[in-house]
């Protein structure tokens, strides 16, 4: 579809931007690549959408289908106002700076671009200006470092110390400030909670719950990631609003896997009050959704942890994630019921220990439901 | 100067060599790049984000 021609009369009314993640750390193109996703919180692919690029909002999202997504280009475009004559003035400026430094006339570029970056348009002709002077070893377009106006150059500075732990300490007070800051820019944000994680994610763990209301799924599965490293019983709560609303009142492009690390957070932080959430996805016990076999094991975990009552609650629960058997279920069908079988009998085994558990059979017939139903029924009456 | 001329083509490069770009648009491949463009022309950035497969 982008390739087509029909799109032609398109290329001068918005700008186009092509993100690819190549999944190579040591290219410099996918770590920019990466920024961008992390900016946009997209974990999956492929994603269309335009924005507002004073804002970042996103204005529509778009479809795959040609007339689909020439009719959502109109839409944005419908009210579309003229170029502003100070972007224009920017990009003029920038222009005879470049011409200047193709010609080697240095002092006029340089002082063209020193004025331009003096100033804070809002045409980010300031920040252009500043990489020119850098890249003509001019100190004033020097970076700061974590103090630099520019976000890019604080996200880089984080990225260069995020392996250096006495950077990361010397800087510390910084760096949790950038953490904790609403208004700061999400991918400086991010490097900052990944570096304080580094050192001690047990911090990330005590502050996550606030942290849990940025909504970018990148950030939250780092926050997620680190909370589970360090459980902290009191997000219990917090957890199950975003399991809950995953998609619906809690945005995010990727409502899954957002419950996929909820779920393996939960499994640490959870309670029994958890199951008001896990039960259902338990008791569906459907062998094709790949979150059953995990909310499962979470539901086991928490079990280990609960006791009397609680516990006998969670275990009850857990029974009811035994898949129905279906004698005529394809290979496929009876394996994936028997990850889910052996998921349940690995929890009982947890709590009860191996020997009084019996082992998870190797088929998943009506006979063997049955047996194991009635077994692992028989712990919890004792 | 050599150096500079790179650089000055790198930081105004709309495409970057390397990448498989759909045929077509005036692909910018750098969000700064596509967000300066778009806030000098007011126009708005569509963006596409794909991965290797």
């Amino acid at each position: 579809m982008l390739p087509s021609k029909k799109l032609k009369p398109y290329y001068d009314k918005i700008s186009w931007l092509y993100v690819c993640r190549l999944f190579k750390p040591s290219d410099a193109r996918d770590r920019e690549a990466l920024r961008t996703h992390e900016r946009f919180g997209i974990s999956s692919w492929p994603q269309m959408f335009v924005f507002d690029p004073a804002t970042g909002r996103v204005l529509r999202e778009m479809p795959r289908s040609l007339a689909g997504f020439k009719a959502g280009l109109d839409a944005v475009l419908a009210d579309r106002k003229p170029a502003p004559p100070e972007g224009l003035a920017v990009r003029a400026r920038l222009q005879s700076a470049r011409k200047a430094i193709k010609a080697g006339r240095r002092h006029k570029a340089v002082a063209i671009l020193t004025r331009l970056a003096a100033g804070n348009d809002r045409f980010e002709g300031w920040l252009e200006a500043r990489e020119l002077l850098r890249s003509l070893g001019v100190r004033a377009g020097a970076s700061k470092g974590l103090g630099d106006p520019d976000p890019r150059e604080r996200a880089l500075a984080l990225e260069a110390m995020s392996h250096r732990p006495r950077a990361i300490a010397k800087a510390r007070p910084h760096i949790e400030r950038l953490v904790l800051d609403d208004g700061e820019d999400i991918v400086v944000r991010l490097r900052a909670l990944r570096c304080i994680g580094a050192v001690d994610p047990g911090w990330i763990a005590k502050n996550a719950a606030s942290m849990l209301d940025v909504a970018n799924d990148p950030w939250r599965y780092a926050v997620l990631e680190f909370a589970t490293q360090h459980p902290n019983p009191e997000l219990g709560p917090v957890l199950c609003k975003l399991f809950e609303g995953a998609g619906t009142k809690v945005a995010s492009r990727n409502p899954n896997v957002l419950r996929i690390n909820v779920t393996l957070c939960l499994a640490e932080c959870g309670d029994v009050a958890s199951l008001r959430v896990l039960q259902p996805v338990v008791a569906a016990a459907d062998p094709r959704n790949g979150l059953t076999r995990m909310t499962v094991a979470a539901v086991a975990k928490i079990a280990t942890r609960e006791r009397g009552a609680a516990r006998d609650k969670v275990l009850r629960g857990l029974l009811e994630g035994v898949p129905e058997a279906d004698d005529s279920d394809e290979v496929t069908a009876a394996r994936r019921k028997l990850a889910i079988v052996r998921a349940v009998v690995d929890g009982f085994a947890e709590v009860f220990g191996r020997d009084r558990v019996p082992v998870a059979p190797r088929t998943w017939t009506r006979a063997d439901q049955k047996r194991l139903t009635a077994a692992l029924s028989a712990l919890l009456r004792e | 100067m050599i150096r500079l001329a790179i650089a000055t083509i790198a930081l105004s490069a709309p495409l970057v060599a390397g990448d498989k770009l759909p045929k077509g648009p005036p692909w910018h491949t750098e969000y700064r790049f596509a967000k300066r463009e778009a806030l000098r022309k007011g126009q708005p950035v569509f963006v596409y984000f794909t991965k290797t497969y």
